[in-house]
């Protein structure tokens, strides 16, 4: 069933209309988007592009959390998320946020226990909570770091116990909201990583990102939204590629972009690569030739 | 890398071992004596029982740590000023120069350290055995809001991340020309445009918390169900009957010594 969204649009509560006269205040319009089970979508745009606000309003933060002004309708696996609070769907849908430091709960000194507070939330018996704690652990690939203190741990590892939190509860749907933008290139690889596997898993994921080089790898399909809007949805490969995709504040990927140069030049004549491999590849065969 | 708050130390001493909502017993039964009781070898006896206590428990090279830096900066100056210039005091012991010490004075500073040594060991002893998770735990069996555990956890471990956040802010203003000298005016004043980073970087990271905590079913009106388990044994209830109880008994002790004297 998935994620349906039809025709949403969202006012923050704080919004001014008349401060952005283009938008109306309105941080997300007459959004149209269907997600299927075992997808990965990745949503691609600039800072203020409404991302985020996506990402909040995909599992019921918008509108119980953050009130506003919303029209349209949100269902996941058909339930209405205006209709249901948000903590009934977290065996449905949990989201995962930019700060990692600021997802630590505060109130466990190990990973363990912060990984124990959502299955402890939910009342199951203390042997179940134990193995999806063992399970959410193993897939976010922080078991040696069971003992540790969480807020003593490197961004990566606060990330990745962020996302064991949630997995613990074991969501249909994961939610990540830019998890890689505080982190150093060794934890964004260590995100990417785990995503990639949840994916491999068979787990729906919605990941809001900046970096369109692993987005290009990791995605079966891309939306760009700009000013709160979608502008265009499908495969990386017809996304990624497109000649417009600058003008809508997104830079291709850099094999893409190294292509998409030769290309204009008469030096590439193959479909524009998106990964380093396909790259590499047709490179061989140019200097070659 | 920052310290934690928590004081707490790990531990296999039977203190440790006890349901927290017993020690808190303890303590507050400590508090009610310590504020009832006015006789200083009373009072004393109690302080002794709770250093044996803590001697049980393994942790007083921790006790002494927070001691020498929590009590002694009460104790002295009180005992210094109340000794020597005690309002009413007549009967001197002991003078130097145009300074004496005082019978009445020293006996009120001693009564008065007398309590705090009782009660404040006491809450060190709690610090220092009780995990607050376990403590948020016993808590909610017992009924308390599982918000109210939450709140008093959380608070203690942020603190230190907190002081970070504004250590960090202190830093780069300082770097852009701030200057934290001159007199006190001066420096409360150059303090205070530190306070709005500070203030609404807290509150922007309590609302991703409070987001975090919705989508971990922290508002699910679920019983909650702990992983760590935290027993509530009749020897458990038994002691808090007999803390009870011996509070009773020694304030009724006090008030009779009181009377009859």
């Amino acid at each position: 069933m998935g994620i349906q969204i039809k025709d949403v649009s969202y006012r923050y509560p704080t919004a001014d209309a008349r401060a952005d006269s283009t938008r109306g205040g309105w941080a997300l319009a007459h959004i149209d988007l269907s997600i299927k089970d075992g997808e990965l979508l990745a949503v691609l745009g600039r800072n203020g592009s409404g991302k985020s606000t996506l990402c909040l309003l995909m599992n019921g933060l918008i509108p119980h959390f953050f009130k506003g002004k919303m029209y349209g309708e949100v269902t996941i696996n058909g339930r209405n998320t205006a209709e249901v609070e948000p903590s009934d769907l977290v065996t449905e849908i949990s989201v995962v946020f930019q700060n990692p430091f600021d997802q630590l709960t505060g109130s466990a000194s190990t990973v363990y226990d912060e990984v124990a507070i959502g299955p402890e939330n939910l009342g199951f018996p203390r042997e179940e909570s134990k193995a999806r704690i063992k399970q959410a652990l193993v897939d976010a690939g922080i078991t040696e770091l069971v003992d540790r203190d969480p807020f003593q741990l490197s961004g990566g590892q606060q990330q990745r116990v962020a996302i064991a939190s949630v997995l613990a509860m074991r969501p249909k749907i994961l939610v990540l909201d830019e998890p890689t933008s505080q982190l150093d290139p060794v934890g964004t690889d260590e995100v990417f990583e785990v995503i990639h596997r949840l994916h491999s898993q068979g787990m729906t994921i919605i990941l809001a990102e900046h970096k369109v080089d692993a987005i290009a790898e990791l995605a079966d399909r891309v939306a760009v939204l700009k000013e709160g809007s979608i502008q265009c949805v499908g495969s990386p490969k017809e996304i990624l590629t497109r000649p417009d995709l600058e003008a809508m504040g997104i830079l291709p990927p850099r094999c893409t972009d190294l292509a998409m140069r030769l290309e204009s030049q008469g030096i590439w004549q193959h479909d524009l690569p998106l990964s380093i491999a396909e790259t590499a590849r047709g490179l061989q065969e140019v200097l070659c030739r | 890398m920052q310290k934690s708050a928590l004081a707490f130390v790990p531990g296999d001493s039977f203190i440790h071992h006890l349901n927290p909502i017993t020690i808190v017993t303890y303590v507050l039964g400590v508090t009610v004596l310590g504020i009832g009781i006015s006789q200083i070898w009373l009072l004393l006896i109690i302080f002794v029982f709770n250093l044996l206590l803590i001697m049980e428990a393994r942790v007083m090279r921790s006790f002494l740590y927070m001691f020498i830096r929590v009590t002694l900066p009460i104790i002295i100056p009180m005992f210094i000023i109340d000794s020597l210039f005690y309002p009413g005091s007549k009967t001197i012991l002991y003078s130097f120069g145009p300074l004496a010490i005082r019978y009445e004075g020293l006996m009120f500073a001693l009564t008065v350290i007398s309590r705090l040594l009782s009660i404040l060991s006491a809450y060190f002893l709690m610090v220092l055995v009780i995990h607050p998770r376990d403590l948020m735990i016993a808590l909610g069996e017992h009924g308390v809001s599982p918000k109210v555990g939450y709140l008093m956890l959380a608070t203690l471990q942020l603190i230190p991340y907190i002081q970070q956040t504004a250590e960090r802010i202190l830093d780069a203003q300082r770097s852009r020309g701030l200057s934290l000298k001159g007199s006190l005016v001066k420096r409360i004043k150059s303090y205070l445009p530190l306070m709005a980073p500070v203030v609404m970087g807290s509150f922007s990271s309590l609302e991703i918390r409070a987001m975090a905590l919705e989508v971990r079913g922290f508002n699910l009106p679920i019983k909650r169900v702990y992983i760590r388990e935290v027993l509530d044994t009749p020897k458990d209830s038994r002691l808090r009957f007999v803390i009870i109880s011996g509070a009773v008994l020694l304030l009724a002790l006090s008030i009779y010594l009181r009377v009859r004297a």
